[in-house]
């Protein structure tokens, strides 16, 4: 059987034909707004499509579910936008904290050997640990960091001679040994020189050294600057710049300083290291190429791997192992060790398309290179010819194209016991696309949910069945065929070609736009990893991560800056990470002033 | 069964119990009307479940004077006359499901702005939730925290319940060794340590405010909002820094060794609760929440000796057997696993309630006699996700209204009489959330005659079409709180 998915890609069809007459509330959303380069506004912006709120259909819930990227048009951009990316064109920025990744690696640099007491919480809002809706810092994270800093300090101090390299005095002098200390600490750790004069955050510093010194001993007060360091602000957030303002285009042009820590937050989730630091001091990167020479640098350098195999996990929504469970009875084999070696399967593959092959976004959804070891061989249905857990074997195996064909995506879109075509279609086309789902608030969306088969039915003829309802059809026609391209993957990402009630799996379908059949995942993902706007919603993450918010109507220049540079095609991943520090969303910031001045 | 399993939890972990005294719990009470003590109550908890109820399982019924409790609410029979059980509240914002977490204490839609989140992500809710409030209006700077939040289970991320402001989540601790290690650190400390240990948190903390202001003094408008919000925070610990020790006994706390926050609920449940009410006793803090974290995927293996039969085999988890586990969906039957879920929870509410009427107040009487306690869920009928017909349970000091009885807003409507799902769609006529948070607020003195978007009526735009529905219900406080 082949179900035909009818709408696809144009925003303007695919979104409007999805849910037809379902209510929304309206009240939260905004304005529908003209956005450069669209022709009008966009369905999805107009407020009476149906909205991303929570998939509570998702037995699940999953990181992420809720925030969703802005809808992209699919046409070509407008004539004018290219006149009005002259001018650097930004979005707002909010002032955003470092993630806990961020700070655990900050720690790391600014205190060697120490291990970080305690893990930063986090709120989890959006797709990215990176997002300014992390923002808040809560009663609970501000206690435990102020009682983390206090036990890092302590360990940090224990070899006083060696930290600061000198012997303090009684009577510690501005100049002297500490001073020293405090100077070139606090400028690492707020990745600028400290503000020196009459209200300077290095006399605030050393003198919280004098204040403590007279009833502590040195270590101790030593210890309360390094505390006092990991707690200010100056060092968990992310700079936002001075406010110089260009004269022309009237938006926030980031200093050096802030570009090098925007630069290393985003290629390195760490701090600028000296290089950068230096780089920023002698003004270069306000220079394009000068900065994509440090970004090319930097790229060299493995905590870029890290980043780029965090993007990826997040992206692909992969939660905590221990936070998915399975049907004990079903997938004895399954568990949270399982689940690592499957994360550590899709970081070997990421690892392999963009640094080993140095590949493109399409070689990561394509590329049927797996890294398995015995109980990846297991559970893929492989030979097992690995010895154990570490012995990591390559070999290529067609059913398993590129990222959206392992088990570690596939486990994190399943039900307990079932696999789940409608997370999985719901995925692509938020993740792929970049397009919302929209759950209408008076629809129970949980219901739709099929659950085990029964009888001679199968997981495709449920979702017909929920799609006879008109209600349920305007999403679902779009959804539940390109999810039901999986359904040779069950619950953990095992390959089958029955279902256990002996039904044959029938994974087929067709795409109008790009136009093509396909009889499985790898066929799916062929035609989508070839298609510019799935590329172009690729390249739109990555800037989303860069700058820790998301990338809006108002980034509408660097998008297609973005866009365009896919489209001359073979865009490495590496080299896309170098195009997303060239952009104005990444180098200024539109003052809020003029926003809210535009909004009145 | 389950509770002489309980019981030898408790008796494992005697240490927490050390300074409270050992009363029997198991101590049976007839019921009988009970009038909170005069004065109002002083503490606030909110204990909150997900997944709604099966109202007909859960609705009291009045016998010769006596309420009799069904199988989910039975768990509280001990404790029962210092109950107030109220049906038929429906929370009137939006009434869709997947607001209804964000609006059940905010009486608020959504808080998010296009530029601080997504077009597309509804985020956070808009305004301070009905417990932080009253935190505000009970702190006197003399506690050590101001409030104290915690999750049994987690998802990994707030439970979009309680509100510090708009966009601003309560973030509750979901291991309750991590909360115990915050709560009772300090406890026993050497004093010439501790005033040295406060002397230099103290200068920490004042050169760290210090950095706030001078990067303050750079910041755009929503920046600063954002920096004053964790300063405020900063603040907080300054203040529990030079607040006295805690004049109690240091208490243990005992988990199994492999004890997991995550799958383990039924012992987290315990020791959470245990964590509130020894940091109540100990004077530390006014307002508590208990949150359910896990709204979705608990196994309640920990309700009997293996898991129950329905689910995974049947049915696919919990959230699945709510859905599809209930009479609506199989007609006459409810499965008895959905029952046990939804009594589980009902259970530790009658452990809480009677933790807190096990010690003494300092002003005579229980704790639990000087406490308001609210016991919400988002939905009034779990398998149909509605947010009418809640049910509320309102236990300890409701400002002097006489306990032990069953207030019914929903009409006297029957689930037969309703169809599916036992009247848990909204009804005009009946009360919001809003007048029971009116309500609330008032007996803790704050007074007000609304809450949250309320005055009256609620508007709802259909379709950018503009349609207007006024929801018919009353301003003010619910009638017959303080009969």
């Amino acid at each position: 059987m082949t179900v035909k998915v009818f709408v696809w890609l144009a925003v303007a069809a695919g979104i409007s034909a999805c849910a037809p007459g379902q209510i929304s509330p309206g009240t939260d959303l905004p304005p529908a707004r003209e956005v450069p380069g669209v022709s009008g506004p966009s369905e999805a912006n107009s407020g009476d499509g149906p909205q991303v709120e929570r998939s509570d259909g998702d037995a699940e819930p999953m990181p992420g579910d809720e925030e969703e990227l802005p809808a992209m048009d699919s046409q070509a951009p407008d004539e004018g936008l290219a006149d009005r990316c002259d001018a650097p064109n930004p979005g707002e920025q909010d002032l955003r904290r470092l993630s806990a990744q961020q700070f655990a690696y900050t720690v790391a640099e600014l205190l060697p050997g120490v291990t970080q007491a305690a893990p930063f919480p986090e709120a989890t809002v959006g797709i990215f640990d990176t997002a300014s809706g992390n923002n808040t810092v809560t009663a609970t994270a501000a206690f435990d960091l102020a009682t983390a800093s206090a036990d890092m300090a302590v360990r940090a101090t224990s070899d006083m001679p060696s930290l600061l390299g000198c012997a303090p005095v009684v009577d510690e002098p501005a100049d002297g040994c500490v001073a020293t200390f405090v100077r070139s600490f606090g400028a690492r750790a707020f990745r600028r020189p400290l503000s020196e004069g009459a209200d300077g955050e290095f006399e605030a510093l050393f003198g919280l050294y004098r204040t403590l010194r007279t009833q502590e001993d040195d270590r101790q007060a030593v210890a309360g600057v390094i505390e006092a360091v990991l707690q200010s602000p100056q060092l968990l957030y992310i700079a936002n710049g001075t406010a110089e303002v260009d004269p022309d285009s009237q938006v926030v042009v980031f200093d050096d300083h802030t570009l090098a820590s925007r630069l290393s937050y985003f290629l390195w989730n760490s701090p600028p290291d000296d290089a950068l630091l230096a780089a920023a001091a002698a003004g270069e990167l306000r220079d394009l190429d000068l900065l994509a020479d440090q970004a090319r640098r930097m790229l060299d350098d493995p905590r870029a791997r890290q980043v780029v195999r965090s993007f990826h996990r997040q992206w692909l929504n992969l939660r905590p192992a221990e936070a998915l469970q399975r049907d004990p009875g079903m997938f004895p084999a399954f568990g949270p060790s399982l689940l690592q070696h499957l994360y550590s399967e899709t970081d070997r593959l990421v690892d392999h398309v963009v640094w080993d092959a140095n590949g493109t976004f399409s070689d990561l959804m394509t590329d049927r290179t797996v890294f398995a070891n015995d109980a990846v061989q297991t559970l893929y249905g492989l030979p097992v010819r690995a010895s154990g857990p570490d012995d990591w074997q390559q070999e290529s195996v067609p059913e398993r194209a590129g990222l959206l064909s392992r088990g570690a995506f596939l486990a994190n879109h399943a039900h307990v016991a079932t696999s789940s075509p409608i997370q999985r279609g719901v995925f692509v086309i938020r993740r792929l696309l970049c397009q919302p789902i929209n759950v209408p608030d008076n629809v129970d969306t949980s219901a739709f949910e099929p659950g085990p088969s029964q009888g001679s039915e199968t997981v495709r003829d449920k979702l017909a069945h929920h799609r006879e309802d008109p209600s349920c059809a305007g999403c679902h026609d779009i959804i539940d065929p390109i999810g039901l391209a999986f359904e040779h993957f069950d619950a953990v990402g095992g390959y089958r070609s029955d279902y256990d009630n002996g039904m044959a799996v029938d994974a087929t379908g067709t795409l109008q736009a790009p136009a093509g059949d396909f009889d499985n995942a790898a066929e799916l993902v062929d035609l989508l990893a070839a298609d510019p706007q799935v590329q172009t919603c690729y390249a739109q993450q990555w800037l989303s991560y860069a700058i820790g918010r998301n990338v809006g109507a108002d980034d509408a220049c660097s998008v297609e800056a973005l866009r365009a540079r896919m489209a001359d095609g073979d865009l490495t991943v590496q080299e896309l990470l170098i195009e997303v520090t060239q952009t104005a969303a990444f180098r200024y910031r539109r003052r809020p002033e003029l926003v809210e001045e535009v909004g009145q | 069964m389950r509770r002489v399993k309980r019981r030898n939890f408790l008796r494992g972990s005697a240490g927490v119990l050390v300074t409270l005294p050992a009363l029997d719990m198991f101590r049976t009470r007839t019921a009988r009307a009970w009038t909170p003590l005069p004065g109002g109550p002083k503490r606030l908890i909110v204990h909150h479940h997900g997944q709604g109820t099966i109202m007909h399982h859960w609705r009291p019924t009045l016998d010769n004077g006596s309420l009799t409790l069904p199988a989910i609410t039975e768990p509280l029979d001990g404790i029962k006359h210092k109950c107030l059980f109220i049906g038929g509240v429906d929370n009137k914002v939006f009434g869709g499901h997947s607001s209804s977490d964000i609006s059940l204490y905010t009486c608020d839609a959504w808080g998010a702005q296009p530029h601080e989140l997504s077009q597309y992500d509804p985020g956070h809710a808009n305004r301070a939730s009905v417990d932080e409030v009253i935190a505000r209006e009970l702190d006197d700077g003399t506690t050590s925290l101001r409030r104290l939040d915690l999750n049994i289970g987690t998802h990994g991320g707030p439970t979009r319940h309680f509100y510090n402001g708009r966009n601003d989540p309560i973030v509750g601790t979901a291991d309750p060794r991590e909360a115990f290690n915050t709560l009772f650190s300090d406890v026993e400390t050497d004093p010439a340590a501790l005033d040295r240990l406060r002397f230099h948190r103290q200068s920490v903390l004042d050169t760290v405010q210090d950095n706030f202001r001078r990067l303050r003094a750079r910041a755009g408008a929503r920046d600063r909002e954002r920096l004053d919000a964790h300063a405020e925070h900063i603040r907080a610990l300054e203040r529990r820094f030079e607040a006295p020790s805690v004049a109690c006994a240091a208490p243990t706390l005992n988990l199994d060794a492999e004890f997991n926050y995550r799958t383990d609920q039924g012992q987290a449940a315990i020791a959470q609760i245990d964590n509130l009410v020894m940091a109540m006793t100990c004077g530390m803090v006014r307002v508590g929440t208990l949150d359910y974290g896990d709204t979705h995927g608990p196994s309640f293996n920990w309700l009997t000796g293996s898991p129950p039969a329905s689910f995974p085999g049947r049915f696919d988890g919990w959230h699945d057997l709510v859905h599809h586990g209930n009479s609506a969906t199989l007609g006459d039957i409810d499965e008895p696993d959905l029952i046990a879920g939804y009594r589980w929870y009902m259970e530790n509410l009658a452990y809480l309630l009677e933790s807190l009427d096990r010690v003494p107040d300092e002003d005579g009487g229980s704790m639990l006699d000087h406490t308001l306690v609210l016991s919400m869920t988002e939905f009034g009928n779990g398998g149909g996700h509605s947010s009418g017909n809640l049910p509320v349970i309102v236990a300890g000091n409701n400002g002097g209204g006489a306990m032990g009885r069953f207030v019914d807003y929903s009409g006297g409507v029957s689930g037969a009489a309703m169809g599916q799902y036992d009247g848990s769609w909204m009804h005009d006529d009946r009360p919001g959330t809003h007048n029971l948070h009116v309500s609330v607020l008032n007996t803790f003195g704050i007074q007000t005659n609304t809450f949250g978007v309320h005055n009256g009526s609620i508007v709802e735009t259909e379709e950018g079409g503009g349609r207007t529905i006024t929801w018919n219900v009353p301003e003010g406080p619910m009638p017959g709180w303080h009969a």
